[in-house]
């Protein structure tokens, strides 16, 4: 693919696109390397100035030389041509010849055409040449561009300007074309227009450089850049009449790219061919009429062979000088020009110049400069402090950059893309190619980590850091703090019935227990009341007691002090009647409390021989050894090894009557299972009325030879086994008065309970 | 390693519980030397789970807890008085501790639970309304009463109901309940004898 490179910046661009990539401006004109176009240029006079006037500058300048260096081939290459005929009145008037014949230049094959035809041709005269095709600004119009082809249709504002005598005079239409919209015959009668305010204007700016040259000083070099200035640009532009609505007409419609290259004339008419160099805020978009008339537009095409009275250029319009364009060009960015719009150059231009406009008009004598009429032009429709504001603003402003977003959004052929942003973001908003989300954009890849499996291995052993005991001590701590906060206060509802209910039940329960303890022969009152009746148990503990009269009887204590007020009962009352018959006692115990309470007990017994063991340690296992020291005396020397008397312990197998008093299972159970099952010595147990069945069942298979349950039961053998009446049977008489409330309580609260759950349920069952 | 940690408690468990059932059977001597062995380690047991509360209540007192400075210094009261009446240093001093605070505690707790038993039997219809809890009611009545002291004619009827019930459905049951348990001991003890209960490796 063939590539077309852009006159203004220089960028390749394909074959068939009309516009330039980079700059956007029409890739129809010509590129410098084919050949100075011969419109909108500088002339020869203006080179010649410019080459004349910066050769000292550019030797002495180490910049210059570089930027000297750095200028485009086709303007090096008239750099030397002009230093070669330096001081020739025209020092361009060869280089065109000297282009055409000896210069390498890639030249279009028209303008090659041109610049042999003019080698040849003699020198026209200045003016316009009607036959010289291409709008020229040199009085030698050279380079004529190709004639638009057939078939080109004539814009309506050609047509109105012109009638149809005149296009068809000037254009030489043929008998079967008709106007407008046909032919290409226009181009020629515009062409000749052109040419003729071409020819106006470069004998005045001829006439002005001249002066300037003349003028400036030797040393008044200017560094212009490699690319003509903005400023220099507008000056160069041609702001006819003619050309501004050839500007918007060919914006509106540009001319197809396959008449490109045919139709030389119609690049050149476009904005962009004629306005070749200058900033397109200045050249590409409209002027507005007040700028148009200012500078004198407005000549129409009608009379093109006339040249009336051409008016004076405007101060601001002539070239600046060197100096002053030197100070501009320094000043100006062309960048920031280029970025802005067309009014805010001219501002930004106008302020510069307004800057330097002292100076300049101290150099000049008085002559205005061309920006800051332009600034005053420009701002005569708008308030003063409203200009002074929009200049300031301008001038102030910085460099307007475009945001990164923006930057990105940029197509990569006009321009250095973000690449971080496009490469970037592609990696993850891709579409997914599988699983449930398959087609859609923007899904996020699973992390490998995520992804890939994992062999469950055992782990590593986690292992607490310091700071985490530290941690795990200080969380007990708050978990087992005694200092907690209060609970947050429940609301509680007002005591109803129920609360009163049962602290009147507790008050007179503990009344009836009291005065029970004050008056315990209140049952005595009654003598009609029946006593609870002597049980066989009772009968046949009494009968062992009876015969173990003046043996020795291991009783032990096995029950906890909890239970010690129904069972001190029960041990008093065997023991009484131990002691009336006269039988020592050995006393011990399975648990430490045992042994304090059989202590006791032997103390309230007044005659009553005893001696205690003390803790017999193991549990079953002690009494299987107990068992076995009753059998074997030889085992018993292994028991209480603590006890100081050892008699006692020796007396072991001479027991004749164990006595268990106890209030636990177990206990109960051990001693029957481990020590009466081994030996024939009876044994009796007192127990509490709760343990009773178990010691019944034990006394129905004769492994126990009887027992005594509880207070009524010690009551009940008191009565009937001892001569006097007891402790058991005062307490008795003390409790009857509680029993009944309890019993009343407990047959009320459960008659109330039950008929109220009836009728609520009823009434539930009704809802 | 493994496998010894695991084998080793149940290999003595089972040799020493068969040593001890065989000596009981054929050998006395032998059954209560391992008897005694075994009450040795009870009280070795005894003895370092005193030791355990007394660190464990410690480390609390450390902590601000007041409850567990009672225990602790009342176990160590105890265990100080116990010492000085041994050495003669005082006479009857833990008698006087034990008669005066222990016994006094320990009473007054438990005759709470009269209390709390005719309430709980007051509501019991009101929250479990049901035959049996009925039934229940009524047998709690019959054999206190048939236990308390009441007019002639009404206490020979409840202390005969008493008595049959006491006699056939409360003996029955609790016959039943103990040969269920005696029965219950031996298959744990074949269990433990056989390898199958491990009640050692906890």
């Amino acid at each position: 693919m063939s590539l077309v490179i852009c006159p203004h910046c220089q960028t390749e661009n394909p074959e068939e696109r009309e516009h330039c990539l980079q700059c956007g401006r029409l890739l129809g004109e010509l590129s410098p390397a084919e050949g100075l176009p011969d419109d909108n240029t500088l002339t020869d006079k203006e080179l010649a100035a410019y080459f004349a006037a910066g050769q000292d500058q550019r030797d002495e300048d180490d910049l210059s030389a570089s930027l000297s260096a750095g200028l485009p081939d086709w303007l090096s290459e008239l750099e030397a041509a002009a230093d070669e005929s330096a001081g020739t009145a025209d020092p361009l008037e060869g280089l065109l010849d000297e282009l055409g014949d000896g210069l390498e230049l890639d030249l279009p094959d028209w303008l090659q055409a041109e610049t042999s035809r003019r080698s040849e041709a003699p020198e026209p005269e200045p003016g316009l040449d009607e036959d010289e095709p291409g709008l020229v600004v040199d009085d030698q119009p050279e380079a004529a561009p190709a004639m638009p082809t057939e078939g080109t249709q004539v814009p309506d504002w050609l047509a109105d300007i012109l009638d149809e005598e005149e296009a068809a005079e000037i254009f030489a239409l043929e008998d079967d074309e008709d106007l407008p919209g046909t032919g290409t015959d226009w181009l020629k009668a515009l062409e000749s227009a052109r040419v003729a305010e071409a020819a106006r204007q470069a004998d005045e700016v001829r006439a002005s450089v001249d002066e300037e040259a003349e003028a400036a000083p030797a040393g008044a070099g200017d560094d212009r850049l490699e690319e003509p200035t903005p400023v220099e640009e507008a000056a160069q532009f041609d702001f006819s009449d003619e050309t501004l609505p050839e500007l918007h007409a060919s914006e509106d419609e540009p001319a197809p790219a396959d008449q490109a290259e045919e139709q030389p004339m119609t690049r050149r008419l476009h904005p962009s061919s004629e306005l070749r160099g200058v900033p397109e805020q200045i050249a590409g978009s409209d002027l507005p009429d007040w700028l148009a008339e200012q500078l004198g537009f407005g000549q129409e095409l009608e009379e093109p062979e006339e040249f009336e009275e051409e008016p004076p250029l405007p101060d601001w319009l002539e070239p600046i000088e060197a100096e002053t364009a030197d100070q501009v060009a320094a000043q100006l960015d062309p960048a920031s020009l280029a970025q802005g719009t067309p009014d805010e150059a001219v501002e930004a231009a106008t302020e510069m110049g307004a800057e330097s406009a002292p100076d300049e008009a101290a150099a000049t004598g008085g002559d205005e400069d061309w920006l800051t009429a332009l600034a005053d032009l420009h701002l005569a429709d708008e308030e003063p402090s409203a200009a002074e504001e929009s200049l300031e603003a301008t001038m102030v402003l910085e460099e307007s950059v475009a945001p990164d977003w923006m930057e990105a959004l940029k197509p990569p052929e006009l321009g250095p893309a973000a690449p971080e942003r496009e490469t970037a973001a592609p990696e993850r908003e891709t579409a997914a190619s599988t699983g449930p989300l398959s087609g859609l954009q923007g899904v996020i890849a699973i992390e490998p980590i995520i992804a890939e499996p994992r062999g469950s291995g055992r782990g590593a052993r986690s292992e607490l850091a310091e700071e985490q005991r530290r941690q795990v001590a200080l969380l007990e701590q708050l978990m087992l703090a005694e200092e907690r906060p209060a609970p947050a206060a429940v609301e509680r509802l007002p005591a109803g019935v129920g609360e009163w209910a049962r602290l009147l039940i507790g008050l007179v329960l503990l009344a009836a227990v009291v005065v029970g303890w004050l008056w315990p022969d209140l049952g005595g009152l009654m003598p009609e009341l029946r006593q609870p009746p002597v049980t066989e148990a009772a009968v046949a503990v009494n009968e062992a007691i009876q015969a173990a009269q003046g043996q020795i009887v291991l009783v032990a204590f096995d029950y906890a002090p909890g239970a010690a007020g129904e069972m001190d009962r029960v041990a008093d009352t065997l023991l009484n009647q131990l002691a009336a018959g006269g039988s020592p006692v050995l006393t011990l115990s399975q648990s430490a409390p045992g042994v304090a309470l059989a202590r006791q007990a032997a103390g309230r017994m007044e005659g009553l021989q005893s001696q205690s063991l003390g803790y017999l340690p193991g549990e079953t296992v002690g009494l299987r050894r107990l068992s076995g020291c009753l059998d074997r005396p030889a085992d018993c020397d292994q028991l209480f090894p603590a006890l100081a008397d050892r008699a006692a312990v020796e007396s072991l197998p001479d027991v004749g009557l164990i006595v268990v008093l106890t209030s636990e299972r177990d206990q109960l159970v051990g001693w029957l299972e481990q020590v009466a099952a081994g030996q024939e010595t009876p044994l009796v147990a007192g127990v509490t009325q709760g343990l009773s069945p178990v010691a019944a069942a034990y006394a129905g298979s004769n492994r126990l030879a009887g027992f005594i349950n509880g207070v009524p039961g010690a009551a009940a053998y008191e009565r009937a086994m001892l001569p006097e009446t007891g402790r058991a049977s005062q307490q008795l008489d003390s409790l009857t008065l509680a029993q009944w409330l309890a019993a009343a309580l407990l047959a009320v609260g459960g008659l109330y309970y039950a008929i109220a759950g009836l009728f609520g349920g009823r009434k539930r069952a009704a809802k | 390693m493994v496998t010894l940690r695991r084998v080793l408690p149940v290999a003595l468990a089972v040799a020493f519980g068969v040593l001890t059932v065989v000596g009981l059977v054929l050998f006395p001597p032998m059954a209560d030397l391992l008897t005694g062995w075994a009450s040795f380690l009870a009280a070795a047991a005894l003895l370092l789970g005193v030791l355990n509360l007394l660190a464990v209540h410690g480390r609390r007192v450390g902590q601000g807890n007041f409850y567990s400075l009672v225990l602790v210094v009342g176990l160590l009261g105890m265990i100080v008085l116990g010492i000085l009446d041994a050495l003669g240093v005082t006479v009857g001093g833990l008698a006087l501790a034990f008669d005066n605070v222990l016994l006094p505690l320990e009473a007054a707790l438990a005759s709470l639970l009269a209390f709390f038993l005719v309430f709980a039997g007051v509501r019991l219809l009101k929250r479990q309304r049901s035959v049996w809890a009925v039934v229940f009611i009524v047998s709690v009545l019959v054999v206190f009463l048939g236990q308390a002291t009441l007019p002639a004619a009404a206490g020979d009827i409840f202390a005969r109901t008493s008595d049959f019930v006491s006699k056939v459905f409360v003996n029955a049951g609790l016959r039943g309940i103990l040969i269920g348990v005696a029965l219950g001991t031996i298959t744990v003890t074949l269990r433990v004898l056989a390898g199958s209960e491990r009640p050692h490796d906890k």
